[in-house]
């Protein structure tokens, strides 16, 4: 525990940052600055924090969020475990148009519930209330940007993702797909996290409500559920995530209901 | 159980960002309450959620989202690795970082009387979601320290009679806060790297 002469050094360093320091005070500081040069180092250092701090953020929202919110999380265990039929169709109904239910389909993680040729049917996605009703808007607002021939601008201060080689975590991992029937074209990438892999797919061209699965494929053979989508006549974006570690991932496959591989692509080694 | 997350070497014994796992039970590592996890880690989240979109709606998405994967992930999480608190913030700044990912996809519009007026592009964004992400780690009373005075302009004794709270434990807050807060950038600024 900090002792008594901690917390005045501690006081006076910030009546010295942040003002409001008495002449008694301020000789105070003074005299113990004398014997003590980190001082001046804890200032200047504090000082640039302080600095950074009010550039990056000029206020602060201290509200706190929604007793709505709490209980939609407090239902996630619930929903998770007993979704049905029912509650997929309204999700599919409630989509944002050329979203394939994003970041929903991802059945309860499993690392060994390896789908193969005899699993049974994909997993439903699960249904939670107001998960990514954003996206909707975000799409409605570029329809409208587009319809008013305004001028369209990049929206402020986004940030940059990470970069770097295949494993790097929270980057952008462009993959190829191969062996896509003709009309199908899938575009993929992944992002390394540090709980699993999270695959990002635009789909176009699969049989419209037939099911499809994607799975993760790791050197000894092993198949990771990452999800399951629905094929649409518009273009697919989903995200999709696997309890499996971007280094122990081989190859990306997107299985139909049969198990049969509509496409897959081969990853490098990643670090 | 309540760990020191940022500043122990520094500051032994003293609770600055509050890092308690009560949605970690006993020592088994899959155990996940979400009640527990939410009602101690749910207004933090929400606060770097809040503060980094701007919209209250997002931002209850973004939380929503982040105790949605860690329940999914809940089997893979170990707390030898990381605190509770410490691996739901990694999971929601992976998930802002979709959203404004997604955000910036989309375009804006603007009238072209106004460009002049369009707000211009952070010199570094990672930064500014590294600050917020500090602040909203820090416990209550030292993020409002750090809030008031330097956000806020307000003196420590102008806080002080706000808030009843005497203006040496005002400083000694400020001070904890800084370090902490200085310690995180130093780790974000690692990791960004």
């Amino acid at each position: 525990m900090p002792d008594a002469r901690d917390d005045r050094r501690a006081s006076l360093i910030a009546g010295a940052i942040f003002g409001g320091l008495s002449d008694a005070e301020r000789a105070e500081l003074d005299a113990l600055r004398a014997d003590d040069p980190t001082i001046d180092q804890e200032i200047q250092s504090l000082s640039d924090v302080s600095s950074r701090i009010g550039t990056a953020v000029p206020q602060w929202d201290s509200s706190g969020p929604s007793a709505a919110l709490r209980d939609r999380i407090l239902a996630i265990g619930d929903d998770v475990s007993t979704v049905t039929d029912d509650d997929y169709a309204a999700d599919r109904d409630t989509a944002p148009f050329g979203t394939a239910l994003p970041r929903a389909s991802t059945p309860p993680l499993s690392t060994s519930s390896p789908m193969s040729s005899t699993s049974p049917p994909l997993p439903a996605p699960v249904s939670l209330p107001r998960r990514w009703p954003w996206l909707m808007a975000l799409a409605a607002v570029a329809c409208v940007g587009i319809g008013a021939g305004g001028v369209l601008l990049s929206l402020p201060t986004p940030p940059s993702p990470p970069t770097g080689p295949p494993g790097t975590l929270g980057a952008i991992e462009q993959i190829d797909f191969a062996g896509e029937p003709s009309g199908v074209d899938i575009d993929g990438t992944l992002v390394a996290h540090t709980w699993g892999t999270e695959t990002l797919l635009r789909v176009t061209g699969l049989t419209p409500n037939d099911a499809y699965g994607v799975v993760l494929v790791t050197a000894d053979g092993e198949q990771l559920d990452s999800g399951s989508f629905l094929g649409s006549t518009v273009p697919i974006d989903c995200a999709m995530n696997a309890a499996v570690m971007r280094e122990d991932v081989t190859s990306v496959e997107i299985l139909d209901a049969a198990g049969t591989v509509v496409a897959s692509a081969a990853l490098p080694t990643a670090g | 159980m309540a760990v020191q997350l940022m500043c122990a070497a520094a500051m032994p014994g003293r609770v600055l960002m509050t890092d308690r796992d009560p949605g970690l039970r006993g020592e088994a590592q899959s155990t996940f309450d979400l009640t527990s996890a939410y009602n101690e880690h749910g207004s933090a989240l929400f606060g770097y959620a809040m503060n980094t979109l701007r919209d209250r709606s997002l931002a209850e998405d973004c939380v929503q989202e982040v105790f949605l994967r860690a329940w999914r992930s809940r089997q893979q999480y170990s707390a030898d690795r990381a605190s509770l608190r410490t691996w739901l913030f990694a999971i929601e700044r992976n998930v802002i970082i979709d959203v404004q990912r997604s955000l910036q996809r989309m375009p804006r519009l603007a009238s072209p009387d106004n460009l002049d007026d369009v707000e211009a592009e952070a010199a570094d964004p990672l930064e500014k979601l590294s600050v917020i992400e500090g602040l909203a780690k820090l416990s209550p009373e030292h993020r409002a320290v750090l809030v008031d005075v330097h956000l806020g302009g307000l003196s420590y004794a102008e806080v002080e009679a706000k808030s009843g709270v005497p203006v040496a434990t005002l400083r000694s807050r400020s001070f904890y806060a800084l370090r902490a807060m200085r310690d995180h950038l130093k780790e974000m600024t690692t990791r960004n790297a």
